[in-house]
């Protein structure tokens, strides 16, 4: 792949297309952003009080500490990141197979649950569709 | 045992996970990604959260190493990491685009550290580019921050000796400062 | 735990049966599943927001009451969530092909499974 992901306008229009679904269907959603493995923002759900690009490096900081210690403790590869905080949770995992990782913020009005179950399906549809059109 | 927290700083590229990993008698902690800014430093992968080893010098010393990402995007892992540490490596690739400057700045966002602790500069890659010397850099330090006494040597992180070296100059600095502080508190 | 798996693999044992799952509707995760057809973690979580709403329509409507169950009639499937009546914020779920199930029967074994289950 010649082009670095977060330059990429197809990929950053895919990723778009697939937050607003994920919106969509998950009214908790408050925030998200697809960001690269070494912490570039692809694009985001927009919510302006959140530096983007902070966040994205900061994502891919936890991202890449929560692999460690999956590592560290050999319980195999990650599944989510979760952040369970007093009025929210925050929700990360790794689009399958790809140096990308989908970060979102979900407020209390759903359960864990539904957070986890749509940023999972999310994440598999966005490596769905890059998997088929490199 | 004494235990140190010491930290590798410095820019991109300089070699600050490939001196933690010379160093370490554990396998290090590494967050490796992949790189997507090859223009800018041409590696494949990244540090982006931390490095983490461990060695135990001689008998008696314990020292953990943190090496920091590079990127200045990463500076909120600085501030985490740098409130941990008591001294520093200061890492500047020879091969910088102003690498003078870049020491300099690097001096200032981690200055608690020589304040606190201590710092050794080394200068890496001076393999690939002759100019500027180690010589040059201790000019530009005298000049910039008159009166702080930092030792600016010339290292290459992948060899076990020169990192050993840096560690202790920087272990010793630590201890004077400590032993030098007591002193004065004593005659207070 | 083998009293859920063993409960959910019996309740899938009725006629037109795809799937079951046991439901924690506070955080709306899988306490346990059996058979396939349907994604049962995104199931799990969306129909505990069901529950919820209609929990809330009924206090809302000022009713002091309870649900015993809910039925769902898809064109192609019937869906039965049954909140366990010793313990209401978890509920059973059960997804059958409506080709071939019988939805009374399906209802009368998901009330036995409510009553089989040791939590």
């Amino acid at each position: 792949m010649s082009t670095a992901l977060h330059k990429d306008a197809r990929v950053v229009e895919l990723g778009r297309a697939h937050l607003v679904g994920m919106k969509e269907l998950c009214s908790s959603l408050v925030y998200a952003a697809l960001l690269t493995d070494d912490g570039f923002e692809v694009v985001r759900l927009t919510k302006s009080e959140i530096d983007g690009g902070r966040y994205a490096s900061m994502a891919s900081s936890m991202q890449a500490l929560s692999e460690a210690v999956a590592r560290e403790l050999r319980i195999g590869s990650g599944e989510y990141t979760i952040i369970a905080s007093k009025s929210g949770h925050v929700v990360q995992l790794r689009v399958p197979g790809h140096p990308l990782v989908l970060s979102a913020l979900f407020d209390n009005d759903e359960t864990l649950g539904k957070a986890l179950a749509s940023s999972r399906q999310t994440a598999e549809k966005i490596a769905a569709v890059l998997a088929a059109a490199p | 045992m004494a235990e140190h927290v010491i930290l590798f700083a410095g820019p991109m590229g300089a070699g600050k996970t490939t001196a933690v990993q010379t160093l370490s008698e554990i396998a290090v902690v590494s967050t490796e990604a992949a790189n997507t800014e090859r223009d800018i430093v041409d590696k494949p992968t990244t540090t982006v959260a931390l490095d983490y080893g461990e060695i135990v010098l001689g008998d008696e010393e314990k020292v953990r190493l943190y090496g920091i990402p590079g990127q200045r995007r990463f500076d909120f892992m600085w501030s985490i990491l740098r409130e941990r540490a008591e001294g520093m490596i200061l890492l500047v690739n020879n091969d910088a685009p102003d690498s003078l400057a870049t020491m300099i700045e690097y001096l200032d966002e981690f200055s608690e550290l020589y304040e606190r602790g201590g710092v050794v500069i080394g200068i890496t890659r001076t393999d690939i580019v002759r100019t500027p010397v180690v010589a040059d850099y201790s000019r530009a330090l005298a000049k910039a921050r008159p009166g702080l006494v930092v030792p600016v040597l010339g290292i290459d992180p992948r060899s076990a000796e020169h990192m050993r070296m840096a560690l202790m100059a920087l272990i010793i600095n630590i201890e004077m400062r400590d032993t030098f502080q007591a002193r004065e508190a004593e005659t207070v | 735990m083998s009293n859920i798996t063993e409960t959910l693999e019996d309740l899938i044992s009725v006629d037109g049966a795809m799937c079951a799952a046991l439901v924690d509707s506070a955080s709306g995760m899988l306490l346990g599943k059996a058979g396939s057809g349907l994604d049962l973690e995104v199931a799990a979580a969306g129909n505990t927001e069901v529950v919820r709403a209609k929990l809330k329509t009924i206090k809302a409507l000022g009713l002091d009451d309870e649900i015993e169950d809910i039925l769902i009639s898809l064109s192609s499937q019937y869906h039965i969530i049954r909140p366990l009546a010793a313990n209401p914020e978890v509920f059973l779920y059960l997804v059958l092909d409506r080709a071939k199930a019988n939805l009374a029967l399906a209802r009368i074994k998901t009330k036995s499974g409510d009553a089989q289950l040791v939590l």
